[in-house]
């Protein structure tokens, strides 16, 4: 049976409680927003495929519960993830101190090569602003990853920041794909079963 | 005697034990947390000692910075057996003669344990502090023969072994069974030891030597008749309940114990005004509590007298009061309330500056409580006053029990509460009540969350292996996906009323503790057909379990989960594994170690969810992976 995808990815959103993981998830997958919010209790993951230079790209993405009490059950999560989401509210500067801590997290239990972008939420509420966009852009910078300013609610750039990261693990993976599989003659990836166990993070992506 | 020669045997280990009391030569030690061992030294005179040891520094700060690491150590056991290295840091060790040992006690909940010498005199105490010493006194009472004291049921007493006439004895019905080739009392107390650490393979050798008496008759051998007719009695039953798998090469035969048919169990009908009235005597004590709780159990409470009976299921009202009584502690309790509130309303602008802790609470209340329920007409709606109240109570219970604060999943247990209540002051103290059964749901380190992850894990192997292996093959062993449902107590799977009718069904603590477990057991039962057709992996386990939101008929689950428990507690092969769970009093025998032998196909499952915190990581990473 013929596959729907080229690659599989599975992304995760992590950040304090209440910045608007899943409502970011929720405008992604569903583009909704629900005005009565619920938190998250455990995890769960929405899925939404899209189409990339010709590819299609299911992306699984992971909501994880944001509170530092349930911290032990969420990152056993961020070992299979691909890409990780660092969300904060730009309404509340104590969520973007706490980046910080989310980036040692993810140094402690997630893949060293896991594509990390950082995302200022809530950025229609302008005039409750509490961290400026340079504040945001320098921080990214500090820690080599990308960043933009979203807001779930108001539907902005949130499909530009799923892309954005997709693209930049698809571009990761075809360059480890091409050197650990050099192209002979015509440029071909072949094909393979998805594997259930897979051992190292190339072969987590599942090609058809 | 030489240390550095001596060979020694772990019978049991546990680790987390801390000394409380102990003889003078240790008293460096009192306070101290290690690990507390039986261990054998068979070429010596002192066969068996009680040792415990200090946790080894080094590896203790290492563990604490793992995922899971808190595991609950309950029946924590090594099951090697084989000499142990020899270590430096002898003197630091306790260590008793097993013979010294003339009774022990235990206290508090199990978390207590007392060694007496028979004198009058304690010869240690020991607290286990992350589990219980119900392993232990399990394993005692396996190579001890132990019986409760008349004076203290709390109280072990032990025969003297050797010279006991009925140790005497009951070698003597081992010996004329003729399991092993040498007669004499050692090979039986191995045998016991066997069960313990190769279960499987010690049963299976055992019965092959049952099937040797029996096949190749008995004529020579002087055989009770009774023992005989069992013998023969066991060997249908195994007959029946045996299925051959012929693999290419050899024969697979696998014994699997079969449990009672499920029998119905519709519900009854709720408690009504007029019983809860009839209950009550004219002063308003309630007499006949478990006759309360037996109706609540089969058919809830109605709505117009359920405000009133959950004050007294959550211990805010008691049962034996008499109206003055009852009215004097709602008088003390209101003040106590408003005092608590008083305390966080009165903290200034600068103190709250300066309470990094206090802030961080405040605002995770402010968040959850602006998205708690606010689909009912209760809490609907900009500047809804009853949001207020919910967020008072959860800002004054983090004052009344400042170690835990507020942990996301409170709200939602407090919601139904204060709909039901819609007084402030009996919301909070109903709340208190609900708490005090969950609290460990929401511990720093989500060992109680973990415990009860295992514990479904154990449960669901005894009740239906085949669906517990596929779970385990599909990296679910970890019963992750059940997380939402065991934290909130179903409250994001049902609708409020539903949720309302299984939280009074789960106070009453009928059939038995843990009974929530087996509403989990129920429901994953009916959907295993789903997920196993389907071959369904971790990923997408899980997502059907979240969607099964709104989809959960209570009542019928209910009603299948005390169907289940009776089959199980009918169960033949029911282990001590699963009878601590459901609250039954375990048996000491060597099943106690777990359920391996009821389902040997899943061993390693049951290792996987009970022996260490290292392989539960990995079996949660893997579902992942």
């Amino acid at each position: 049976m013929a596959k729907t995808y080229d690659y599989l990815f599975k992304l995760l959103l992590i950040g304090d409680s209440g910045v608007g993981k899943t409502c970011v998830l929720f405008r992604f997958s569903e583009d909704a927003f629900n005005t009565t919010f619920i938190s998250t209790i455990g995890i769960d993951f929405k899925i939404r495929t899209i189409d990339l230079d010709g590819k299609k790209i299911k992306l699984q993405i992971w909501d994880t519960a944001g509170q530092e009490r349930f911290r032990t059950i969420t990152t056993a999560y961020y070992r299979g993830a691909m890409g990780i989401m660092l969300v904060y509210d730009i309404t509340n500067e104590k969520s973007f101190e706490n980046i910080k801590n989310w980036i040692r997290n993810i140094e402690e239990n997630a893949s060293s090569d896991v594509e990390k972008m950082l995302l200022g939420n809530k950025c229609e509420l302008e005039d409750k602003r509490q961290v400026s966009k340079e504040r945001g852009e320098q921080l990214a910078v500090e820690y080599g990853i990308k960043f933009i300013e979203t807001s779930a609610k108001a539907s902005i750039r949130v499909e530009e920041a799923f892309f954005t990261l997709a693209r930049d693990i698809k571009a990761n993976t075809e360059k480890k794909l091409e050197a650990s599989n050099p192209p002979k003659g015509g440029h071909q990836l072949k094909a393979t079963e998805p594997q259930r166990k897979p051992t190292n993070w190339l072969s987590r992506c599942t090609l058809l | 005697m030489e240390d550095n020669h001596e060979e020694v045997l772990e019978i049991f280990c546990q680790d987390g034990v801390q000394i409380l009391t102990a003889p003078a030569a240790y008293i460096s030690q009192l306070n101290n947390v290690g690990t507390l061992m039986i261990v054998e030294y068979p070429n010596s005179n002192v066969t068996r000692c009680i040792e415990w040891k200090p946790i080894d520094l080094t590896i203790d700060s290492d563990v604490q910075d793992q995922e899971w690491t808190v595991v609950s150590t309950v029946r924590r056991r090594r099951t090697y057996s084989g000499s142990l290295p020899v270590d430096a840091n002898r003197s630091k060790h306790l260590k008793i003669n097993m013979s010294d040992i003339k009774s022990f006690r235990v206290a508090r909940k199990n978390q207590k344990l007392t060694f007496r010498d028979g004198k009058g005199d304690d010869l240690c105490t020991f607290v286990f502090q992350h589990g219980s010493c119900e392993g232990l006194v399990a394993v005692l009472k396996g190579i001890l023969k132990t019986f409760v004291s008349r004076r203290d049921k709390h109280v072990y007493c032990i025969l003297d072994d050797e010279r006991n006439p009925e140790r005497q004895q009951l070698d003597k019905s081992f010996a004329e069974l003729n399991l092993f080739q040498e007669q004499s009392s050692p090979y039986v107390w191995k045998l016991v030891k066997n069960f313990q650490n190769r279960p499987y393979e010690t049963t299976m050798e055992a019965f092959s030597k049952i099937t040797d008496i029996v096949y190749r008759g008995a004529e020579h051998r002087l055989m009770d008749p009774e023992v005989h007719n069992i013998l023969h009695r066991s060997l249908e039953a195994i007959e029946n309940n045996t299925t051959t798998h012929s693999h290419e090469e050899y024969e697979v035969i696998a014994h699997v114990p079969k449990l009672p048919a499920l029998k119905e169990y519709p519900r009854g009908r709720p408690l009504s005004l007029e019983q809860w009235k009839a209950l009550q005597d004219s002063e308003g004590q309630v007499e006949d509590v478990d006759a309360v709780k037996l109706v609540i159990f089969r058919g809830g409470i109605a709505s117009n007298v359920r405000k009133e009976v959950w004050k007294y299921l959550l211990d805010y009202h008691r049962w034996k009061y008499t109206h003055s009584e009852q009215a004097n502690l709602i008088k003390q309790r209101n003040e106590e309330y408003f005092i608590m509130k008083l305390q966080w309303r009165s903290m200034t602008k600068i103190q709250e500056d300066n309470f990094t802790d206090y802030r961080e609470r405040k605002s995770l209340i402010e968040k959850d409580v602006n998205r708690t329920d606010r689909t009912l007409d209760y809490f609907a709606g900009d500047n809804n006053p009853n949001l207020q109240v919910l967020y008072d109570i959860l800002m004054t219970y983090a004052m009344y029990n400042f170690d835990l604060g507020y942990v996301q999943g409170m709200s939602d247990l407090l919601s139904p509460i204060l709909y039901l209540m819609n007084n402030e002051v009996e919301a909070f103290w109903c709340f208190v009540g609900f708490m005090n059964k969950v609290s460990s749901n929401f511990d720093m380190d989500q060992a109680g969350m973990k415990e009860q992850l295992q514990h479904l894990n154990t449960l669901t192997a005894f009740y239906d292996p085949e669906f517990a292996n596929y779970l385990y093959k599909h990296d679910s062993a970890n019963m992750f996906f059940c997380f939402r449902w065991l934290l909130v107590w179903f409250k994001r799977e049902l609708s409020q009323q539903d949720a309302m009718r299984l939280w009074e069904v789960l106070w009453t603590d009928l059939p038995c503790q843990n009974f929530h477990l087996l509403i989990c057991v129920a429901i994953l039962d009916t959907e295993k057909h789903i997920l196993m057709e389907n071959n369904y992996g971790f990923t997408e386990i899980l997502k059907h379990i979240n969607d099964l939101s709104g989809n959960i008929d209570v009542s019928a689950v209910i009603g299948k989960a005390e169907g289940m428990y009776n089959q199980i507690v009918d169960a033949e092969h029911l282990t001590d594994a699963v009878r601590i769970i459901i609250g039954l009093p375990i048996l000491g025998n060597a099943s106690v170690i777990d359920s391996k032998e009821a389902s040997p196909d899943i061993s390693d499952l049951t290792l996987n969810g009970d022996t260490d915190e290292v392989s539960y990581e990995n079996a949660l990473t893997n579902s992942f992976l």
